[in-house]
C-alpha cells in the first residue's frame, strides 16, 4: 500500500509536467514584469532539479499543504474538506440504495432461474454499460422532477431532510448502474453455491429452506459480494464527478470540474489526490472486511 | 493429451464453434452506425454547423427529419456527424490501448526483472486512481480538445490490456511448446510473436470490446462536461450539454443524441458477447 501511495503523489506531481507552457505564465500572464515570474518560479522551486521539486511537493504534503487555490485565494484543503462531505453522502447514499436493489433481486434472479428479474439483470447489464451517467441523470431529472415534481432539478439543501431529498436523483442515478452488476454477481455466486455439495447436503438432513438460505448459502455468496462492492464503490467514487456536475451539488467533483475551467491546476491535482486517496481507502476497508464476513480469512 | 494444445482443439471437428446471433446483430447495427455517420453527406443536405436562426426549434419534419436545435441547426446532420467523433474515438483510442497495453503485457511477463517491475508499478499505480477521474486530470493539464483526449484514455487504459495480457504471458511461458521453440533455436522475438501471442490474444480482444464501449462513454462524458470536442462542433456528448437546458420544453434534443450513444453501447457490447462466445476455448 505504502509503495502505492507514493505512485499516486507521483503521477499527481508528474501531472502538473502536462500543462504546456510556463506555469507562471499561465498564473500570472504574459504582460507581467519578469521579476514577478522569476519570484513565482522560486517559490514553486521550478529552478531545482525535478527530484527535489517532487520532495518539496511530499513534504508539503505531509504538512498538509495541498496546494493554494488561485480563484478562491485560499489553500485547497479548505476548499476540499468543505466539499468533501458532500461527495462522501453521495456515494454512501448510492451504494446504500445499489445493496438495496441489488439484493432483493439478485436472490431472486438465482432462486428462480430464467423468470423475468433474471431476464431484467441481463438485459439491464448491457443497457447500465452502455449508458454514460449524465444520460441517466437527465432521464431521471426529465420523469421525477420536470414531469412529476417529486425531487428537485439541482442543488443541495441545509436541513439533514432536505439533503436526503436533494441527493435522491443523484444517487439514484449511481445507483441503477451499480444495481445491475452487484446483483448479476450475488445471482451468478448464488448459483454456484445453490449447487454445492453441502447445500445438498443440508436439504438431505431436512433444513427448513429460510434457514437453509440465511445460514448456508447467503452467507458463503457475501464475500464475493462484498469484493464487488468494494470493486464498483471505486467506480462510483469516479462517477460521482459528473453526477455533481449534472445536478449541481456542490461536491469535489463539482469543484474539480469548476477549477479546469478556472484553471486552477492546483486544486484539480489535490483532489485527484483525494480521490485516488478515497480509492485506497476503499480497498483497505474492503480486505478488512473479509475477515469479518469470512472466519476462515485472518490476517496477521 | 494436453488439453491445451492449440492445434488438435483446431482439428476437432465438433469443437467448431458457431457464430452466435448478438454477434452477427451487433456487427449488422455497428455497421449500420458506421454507415450512416461516415456517409452522412449521403443522408442530410445541411452540414453540423449550419445555422438558420428563423428555423429554431423547428419540429421533425420532411425538410428537417429530426427538427431543428437552438441555433436552427439540423439536428439529424449534428447527429451523424458527431457519431464520427464518437466513434471514431471508441475504435481507435480502444485498438492504440489494445496495441501499447498488449506489448507492454507481453514484454513485462516474457522477460520479467526490472522491465516486468517498472511496469507493474505503473499499472498498479494507474489502477490506484478512479480511472475517469484521472482521464479528466490528463485532458485538465493537456487542455480540451479531441486529440488529448485521445492521450488521456489510452495513457489510462493501456494498463488494463497489460495486466490481462502479463498474466496470461506468466501462464504461457512455461508451457512446453515455448520451451520447444526456445530449444530449436527461436529468438525471443519469434517466441514472442509466433509462439506466446497468438496464445494470449484472445482475453485482451475480448476485453477490447467492452473497453469500446468504456472510451464510448469517455468521450461523451468528457464531451459533456465540455472537455471534448469543442462548440460548435458536434459530437453526441456536446450536444445532450448544449441542450439540456431545454430538456423541460424540447426534451428531443437531448434524448435523440442519447439514443445514439445507447445504440452504439449496445452494439459493441453485442459484439463483445458475440466475440467472447466465439473465443472462448
Amino acid at each position: 500500500m505504502i509503495p502505492i501511495v507514493f505512485g499516486i503523489s507521483a503521477i499527481v506531481f508528474l501531472s502538473m509536467r502536462l500543462v504546456p507552457g510556463d506555469i507562471c505564465y499561465r498564473i500570472h500572464g504574459i504582460k507581467v514584469a519578469p521579476e514577478v515570474i522569476e519570484n513565482c518560479r522560486q517559490q514553486l522551486s521550478l529552478d531545482q532539479p525535478i527530484y527535489v521539486q517532487y520532495y518539496r511537493y511530499l513534504e508539503g504534503l505531509l504538512a498538509g499543504n495541498l496546494g493554494y487555490s488561485l480563484i478562491f485565494r485560499r489553500p485547497a484543503l479548505e476548499l476540499i474538506l468543505e466539499r468533501l462531505p458532500v461527495t462522501l453522502y453521495l456515494a454512501m447514499f448510492s451504494m446504500l440504495l445499489a445493496v438495496l436493489i441489488s439484493m432483493p433481486v439478485g436472490i431472486l434472479a438465482a432462486v428462480k432461474r430464467d423468470s423475468w428479474v433474471d431476464h431484467l439483470i441481463r438485459g439491464g447489464t448491457t443497457l447500465s454499460l452502455s449508458l454514460p451517467h449524465f444520460v441517466i441523470a437527465l432521464g431521471l431529472m426529465l420523469v421525477f422532477s420536470i414531469r412529476l415534481k417529486l425531487f428537485p432539478v439541482s442543488g443541495y439543501g441545509r436541513t439533514p431532510a432536505e439533503v436526503l431529498h436533494h441527493l435522491f436523483l443523484p444517487s439514484l442515478t449511481l445507483a441503477v448502474t451499480v444495481a445491475v452488476l452487484l446483483a448479476r454477481g450475488l445471482r451468478s455466486s448464488l448459483i454456484e453455491i445453490l449447487g454445492e455439495d453441502y447445500i445438498r447436503t443440508a436439504r438431505g438432513k431436512g433444513v427448513p429452506r429460510q434457514l437453509l438460505f440465511r445460514r448456508h448459502s447467503l452467507p458463503n455468496a457475501l464475500v464475493s459480494y462484498v469484493s464487488l462492492i468494494g470493486l464498483n464503490l471505486v467506480v462510483l467514487v469516479g462517477a460521482t464527478v459528473i453526477v455533481e456536475q449534472v445536478f449541481a451539488l456542490p461536491g469535489l467533483g463539482s469543484l474539480m470540474v469548476t477549477s479546469i475551467f478556472n484553471r486552477d491546476y492546483e486544486v484539480v491535482q489535490s483532489i485527484t489526490l483525494i480521490f485516488a486517496l478515497l480509492v485506497v481507502a476503499i480497498n483497505l476497508i474492503t480486505d478488512l472486511s473479509y475477515a469479518y464476513i469470512d472466519p476462515r480469512i485472518r490476517y496477521e | 493429451m494436453n488439453s491445451g494444445s492449440p492445434i488438435l482443439e483446431g482439428a476437432s471437428p465438433r469443437r467448431r464453434t458457431k457464430i452466435s446471433r448478438s454477434l452477427v446483430f451487433g456487427v449488422a447495427l455497428m455497421t449500420a452506425m458506421i454507415v450512416s455517420t461516415v456517409g452522412a453527406p449521403l443522408f442530410t443536405p445541411y452540414g453540423p454547423t449550419d445555422q438558420n436562426i428563423s428555423n429554431r426549434f423547428a419540429p421533425p419534419s420532411a425538410a428537417h427529419i429530426l427538427g431543428t436545435d437552438n441555433f436552427g441547426r439540423d439536428l439529424l446532420a449534428r447527429v451523424l456527424y458527431g457519431g464520427r467523433v464518437d466513434l471514431w474515438i471508441a475504435f481507435l483510442a480502444t485498438f492504440l490501448s489494445l496495441l501499447v497495453g498488449t506489448m507492454a503485457g507481453l514484454f513485462g511477463g516474457y522477460f520479467g526483472g526490472r522491465i516486468d517491475g517498472l511496469l507493474s508499478g505503473l499499472v498498479n499505480t494507474t489502477m490506484a486512481f478512479p480511472v475517469f477521474v484521472l482521464v479528466i486530470l490528463i485532458v485538465a493539464m493537456l487542455g480540451p480538445g479531441i486529440r488529448n483526449l485521445f492521450v488521456a484514455i489510452v495513457a489510462v487504459s493501456w494498463v488494463f490490456y497489460a495486466r490481462i495480457v502479463r498474466g496470461e504471458v506468466l501462464a504461457t511461458r512455461n508451457k512446453e511448446f515455448v520451451d520447444a521453440a526456445k530449444v530449436v533455436g527461436c529468438r525471443d522475438r519469434r517466441v514472442l510473436s509466433r509462439h506466446i501471442l497468438p496464445n494470449v490474444i484472445t482475453a485482451p480482444i475480448v476485453y477490447a470490446a467492452s473497453d469500446a464501449v468504456l472510451n464510448m462513454v469517455f468521450a461523451g462524458t468528457l464531451g459533456y462536461l465540455g472537455l471534448g470536442v469543442q462548440p460548435p462542433n458536434p459530437e453526441w456528448g456536446a450536444m445532450v450539454a448544449e441542450n439540456r437546458g431545454f430538456l423541460a420544453v424540447y426534451p428531443n434534443l437531448v434524448l435523440i443524441p442519447s439514443l445514439f450513444i445507447l445504440v452504439a453501447g449496445i452494439a459493441f457490447s453485442l459484439i463483445g458477447d458475440g466475440l467472447a462466445d466465439l473465443m472462448r476455448k
